[in-house]
């Protein structure tokens, strides 16, 4: 049955309809939102929605500037107390900010703060100035650190379930959010590490492969991304090592050119993030394997970065790696003989942890 | 020279007569986010002239899907609008301006909505033999805090 209203907005909605998920199946039905105070603008406890604004890079610093757009308009009618939006646009907005909800509350039931990062904003579709950032052919839910802004852009292709709406995507990039939190302190501060220096490309897979840990944890699904994206090494319960990690993206190491623009952090940073994985398939313990990894990461951070001018070039160069050593310094007997039993196989012949000889 | 304003010719019967035609062009709908999408639209139109002035009853629809879990998600937008302009231009070719009142009703994921508007039409009506013509038309309709645009081709009929 339709029902007419004279404004696509108003009414009194106490659940709003969305993409739901259940370990990587989805489906569009009703759940609560009870941060969000204003779905037609999508503003609430965790944030503010923009349509548009301006998305800046500085190439000197790197530093990234979100000036915020105008107000969005979601369009939805009122239900039986259901907001129903009227286009996918509006479904995939209520679902970005649930899946936002759902991912905060289970890292705060893990016991890991993320509060500092809120409220965030969320630019949709902002205008790129740069040119040579404008013409890249880039589709995804983004996550801009100092700016502390998710950007949402347009999927270039039609998909069931669009990035911005697949709930391990949202949360692969609040992980962003959070690495940046951990690893400098403050949601606006600047990137700590050096992005153009020897650290740069372990580090930027660390921060990748940290996302997809957190994205993988939070909502039981290795696989997280196959919902939008058919990317099977991207599964971080395969089998992926370091070893297999292709040449041309030039794993960090010393026996290896670095090349920092052109670099791919994705191939190591599911390694990094099977790690993550075993440790949790052997422990069982979702809620301490993210509390491992997150405590790791602040550990990691707070001995590197003050140190980073002090290191030699080789050493810098496998400054992510150590991150590695930390888990295991800091795990519980059985986290720690998982993540040696991990990286003995994962990083062979590449990286060995002297406490796990 | 047949360059003369239609104002100049109000009391011709020729511009009394009254217009009916269709139109298929493009339309970009904003959407939730603010975003425009371009799909496929139609249109039906009838104006009745004044002289130079002109009222006009326009009907469009455009209509697009997108894939979601369990199906497709179709939204369409039906448009009506009450226009009032005027034209001149090189007789009888001629160009038309008409503005006025729009009510857009979209249907999508089982519910609807009726959103009041504004319209903006321009034409360039171009004769082709006694009674008929091209029309090639722009149009912009507020809907919401967004608005729609549409261009079109279409063939008109006169009597």
């Amino acid at each position: 049955m339709l029902w007419l209203l004279t404004a696509c907005t108003g009414g009194d909605a106490n659940r709003f309809q969305a993409y739901l998920t259940q370990e990587g199946a989805y489906r569009i039905g009703p759940r609560d939102l009870p941060t969000l105070r204003d779905p037609e603008r999508i503003r609430g406890a965790l944030g503010n929605a923009y349509a548009g604004g301006v998305l800046d890079i500085d190439f000197q610093t790197y530093e990234i500037t979100y000036i915020p757009g105008r107000d969005l308009q979601v369009q939805y009618v009122v239900q039986g107390g259901i907001a129903k939006p009227l286009d996918r646009d509006g479904l995939i907005l209520f679902s970005f900010y649930g899946h936002l909800e759902d991912a905060r509350d289970s890292l705060d039931a893990a016991g890991v703060d993320v509060s500092p990062l809120f409220p965030v904003s969320i630019g949709v579709t902002p205008a790129v100035p740069q040119l040579d950032l404008a013409l890249m052919p880039v589709e995804n839910a983004a996550y801009a650190p100092s700016a502390n802004a998710f950007i949402l852009l347009d999927d270039l292709e039609d998909r069931e379930v669009p990035l911005a709406a697949n709930a391990g995507v949202v949360t692969h990039e609040l992980g962003h959010g959070v690495f940046h939190l951990l690893t400098s302190g403050d949601t606006y501060a600047p990137k700590p590490f050096d992005v153009l220096g020897p650290a740069a490309n372990g580090v930027s897979s660390l921060d990748e492969g940290f996302a997809d840990m957190l994205a993988a944890l939070v909502t039981n699904d290795p696989d997280f991304i196959s919902a939008s994206w058919d990317m099977p090494e991207r599964d971080v319960s395969g089998e992926q090592t370091s070893a297999a990690v292709p040449e041309e993206f030039g794993v960090p190491l010393p026996e290896n050119a670095q090349d920092v623009t052109f670099y791919d952090p994705y191939p190591l940073g599911s390694v990094f993030a099977a790690v993550a994985w075993d440790v949790y398939e052997s422990t069982g313990d979702r809620d301490a394997t993210l509390v491992l990894i997150t405590s790791a990461v602040e550990e990691w951070a707070a001995r590197e970065v003050p140190v980073q001018d002090q290191l030699s070039e080789e050493e810098a160069l496998i400054t992510a790696y150590r991150w590695l050593g930390v888990l295991e310094e800091i795990g519980t007997p059985e986290q720690s003989a998982a993540v040696c039993e991990s990286v003995g196989f994962r990083f062979a012949g590449h990286i060995e942890l002297d406490a796990c000889i | 020279m047949h360059l003369i304003f239609a104002t100049a010719l109000a009391a011709e019967p020729e511009l009394n007569r009254a217009d009916l035609g269709v139109n298929a062009g493009l339309a970009a709908t904003r959407s939730s986010t603010g975003n425009h999408r371009v799909d496929p639209a139609l249109g039906l139109w009838a104006r009745k002239g004044f002289g130079a002035a002109f009222g006009e009853l326009e009907l469009g629809f455009v209509t697009n899907a997108d894939p979601v879990p369990g199906g497709t998600l179709r939204r369409n937008v039906y448009r009506s609008a009450l226009l009032v302009g005027w034209r001149g231009g090189l007789r009888p070719m001629h160009v038309g301006f008409a503005a006025g009142l729009a009510a857009s009703v979209v249907t999508g994921n089982d519910v609807m909505a009726l959103q009041p508007g504004v319209r903006f039409r321009s034409d360039l009506h171009v004769p082709v033999g006694d009674r008929s013509m091209l029309v090639f038309h722009t149009g912009l309709t507020s809907r919401g805090r967004g608005a729609d645009a549409d261009v079109g081709l279409g063939w008109g009929l006169r009597w």
